[in-house]
């Protein structure tokens, strides 16, 4: 590998690893996208016969009988992907996700990318991966409850004018942005525990020490690896903010485009950040 | 890596149109596509002057093809009254009629909602009587539907003289009253003796409204519900009856019934205020009765 001195040059480097002959890589991908899909199929149809039998009386019971009729089930639609996607991230996408960390390391030594081998010499690190996603999604949900405290605290202001109502404003507008920036912040913070966990065959505590010590000294190089193509989110998260003018201008089913946009967005960018850092991680052991 | 991506998109394929299949002509869709007429009907309504005939009568026929699709369901009925609304809104009161007679079928609230039309296309051309006739066949043939629940209170803002309004608000008592009887520990019930104390408030029964709003807190202290009608008890016991026990014991019935209620540091206080008035033997008269609110239907 050649030197690294940006970003951009290990993030243009993984990029080239995603070619024909090693398309093996793309599988985890394209089965985490596949799984996300038919789960998103299933809730789609969930206010329909026959899905409606199992699905009524918990959505009735939660939301309210309103939600099991259209339009309402549109709006209610990116809330129950979003708790299924984290029960999906957690225990399939997770371990899916890392596979690649493997094939990287297989490209790097010159030996053929293979899914199955992949999966295989991952499997026993499967608890710790959990662990991982776990404690990367605790944070998150640490951090919108902080912020969800914030938001109440600056409800409560009522000026119209001055300073306060400037803030009260800045929270409210800048809080989807505030969470995209707090979850480059966690990635990077927590990305080469996968690497070390596959890799290094490290235990989970071990992992995480080895993971800061990966991090000291190239943490800003590491975030900007994260940054990149987290960015590519940005126009995704423009498209939810506004979800209820284009709902209203187009149709209700836009929920569902942009859902599946953000399935296919989120997954390569998972795929491609932690691509990135396993290349970095390696470069760095080979130069140490 | 092809074979892979064909496979499993065939297999979400085969998954939609499976459930798709099955779903197929249901509620769900019928309920979807009606909502995208309805869309196109409210654009409609909002540029009612600059909309040509051609346009309205194509989204007329939009809703009779649906009707015709999805015949025997409740949402043909639905569109059968929205083509009689459409109408309606054109001035068209006989062909409104002839539409929403089409609604009129199994389902008791569609129908009492068609009904309830038919009598306000009559009462717009001024046949009184014809409406009034409808308006009492709603009452006998769907008392606990949302329209025909709201009838006799709305019978009750239509009386000329004082005799009509009298009898108007008797016979409303004695409908709620028998809804009250016939539909025990119910939202209807409930419903019922909110109506039955606007009633008796209209009618200067004061006991008897004091009565029924305690009945009201008794029976379903839940919501804003309980704050309403206890200012309504305090000022009918305090400007209309003088009696500070009625309420006084009212709320320690509560009290005892409740004993871990949120309202019941609130109420502990009005015993306390109500106990104060007593004993000061204050008479005061000037407080006015709240307006009883009456629906209409316009």
């Amino acid at each position: 590998m050649s030197k690294v001195k940006s970003p951009l040059t290990v993030l243009r480097l993984s990029f080239i690893l995603f070619k024909f002959e090693n398309q093996q890589i793309f599988y985890p991908f394209i089965i985490i996208v596949f799984i996300n899909l038919v789960i998103l199929e299933i809730l789609y149809f969930s206010p329909r016969y026959p899905l409606l039998v199992f699905f009524a009386p918990i959505i009735s019971r939660i939301w309210g009988q309103e939600y099991l009729h259209y339009p309402m089930d549109m709006m209610l639609l990116p809330k129950l992907f979003y708790y299924a996607q984290m029960v999906i991230y957690l225990f399939l996408s997770s371990i899916l996700s890392v596979l690649v960390v493997d094939m990287v390391a297989a490209i790097n030594n010159e030996n053929p990318v293979s899914f199955k081998a992949s999966l295989q010499k991952s499997l026993p690190g499967y608890i710790y991966i959990v662990l991982y996603s776990f404690l990367s999604l605790l944070l998150f949900q640490v951090f919108d409850k902080a912020y969800g405290l914030l938001l109440h605290r600056a409800f409560k202001i009522h000026s119209t004018a001055g300073t306060y109502f400037w803030i009260k404003k800045f929270l409210f507008y800048a809080a989807p942005y505030a969470q995209f920036i707090f979850g480059i912040f966690v990635t990077a913070l927590f990305i080469y525990v996968p690497v070390l966990i596959i890799l290094e065959k490290n235990k989970f505590l071990g992992a995480l020490i080895g993971n800061f010590k990966v991090l000291f000294g190239s943490f800003w190089l590491t975030v900007g690896l994260v940054l990149v193509p987290t960015l590519f989110y940005l126009p995704l998260l423009l498209m939810r903010e506004n979800i209820g003018s284009l709902a209203e201008m187009i149709s209700p089913q836009i929920q569902v485009l942009v859902i599946v946009l953000g399935i296919f967005v989120t997954t390569a960018i998972n795929i491609f950040i932690v691509t990135a850092a396993t290349s970095h991680y390696l470069y760095k052991k080979e130069n140490i | 890596m092809k074979k892979l991506i064909l496979v499993l998109a065939s297999i979400l394929l085969f998954i939609y149109i499976l459930l798709s299949f099955l779903s197929f002509r249901g509620d769900y869709c019928a309920e979807r596509e009606l909502w995208g007429i309805n869309r196109k009907l409210a654009f409609i309504v909002s540029h009612q002057e600059s909309t040509p005939d051609y346009t309205i009568n194509q989204l007329v026929n939009r809703y009779r093809v649906f009707a015709k699709k999805y015949n025997g369901s409740i949402y043909a009925k639905r569109a059968q009254l929205i083509i009689g609304g459409v109408y309606l809104l054109r001035k068209n009161l006989p062909q409104a009629r002839l539409e929403y007679r089409k609604a009129v079928g199994p389902d008791k609230e569609s129908s009492a909602q068609a009904e309830l039309a038919i009598a306000k296309t009559y009462e717009l051309e001024g046949h009184w009587d014809k409406a009034l006739a409808i308006y009492k066949s709603i009452i006998q043939n769907y008392p606990v539907t949302d329209s025909g629940f709201l009838v006799p209170m709305y019978l009750t803002s239509h009386s000329v003289t004082s005799g009509d309004r009298d009898q108007a608000f008797t016979d409303a008592l004695a409908f709620y009253q028998r809804i009250v009887v016939k539909n025990p520990n119910s939202r209807l019930e409930y419903n019922a003796l909110r109506m039955m104390a606007i009633c008796q408030l209209n009618q200067k029964d004061w006991s008897g409204t004091v009565k029924t709003m305690g009945k009201i807190i008794l029976k379903y202290p839940v919501g804003k519900g309980i704050q309403e009608e206890v200012n309504g008890i305090n000022l009918l016991c305090v400007t209309k009856l003088h009696d500070y026990d009625m309420g006084i014991n009212i709320y320690r019935k509560f009290i005892q019934k409740y004993p871990e209620h949120l309202a019941d540091g609130f109420l502990k206080k009005m015993i306390k205020d109500l106990q104060l008035l007593k004993n000061k033997r204050l008479i005061i008269q000037s407080a006015p009765v709240t307006t009883p609110i009456i629906p209409r239907y316009n």
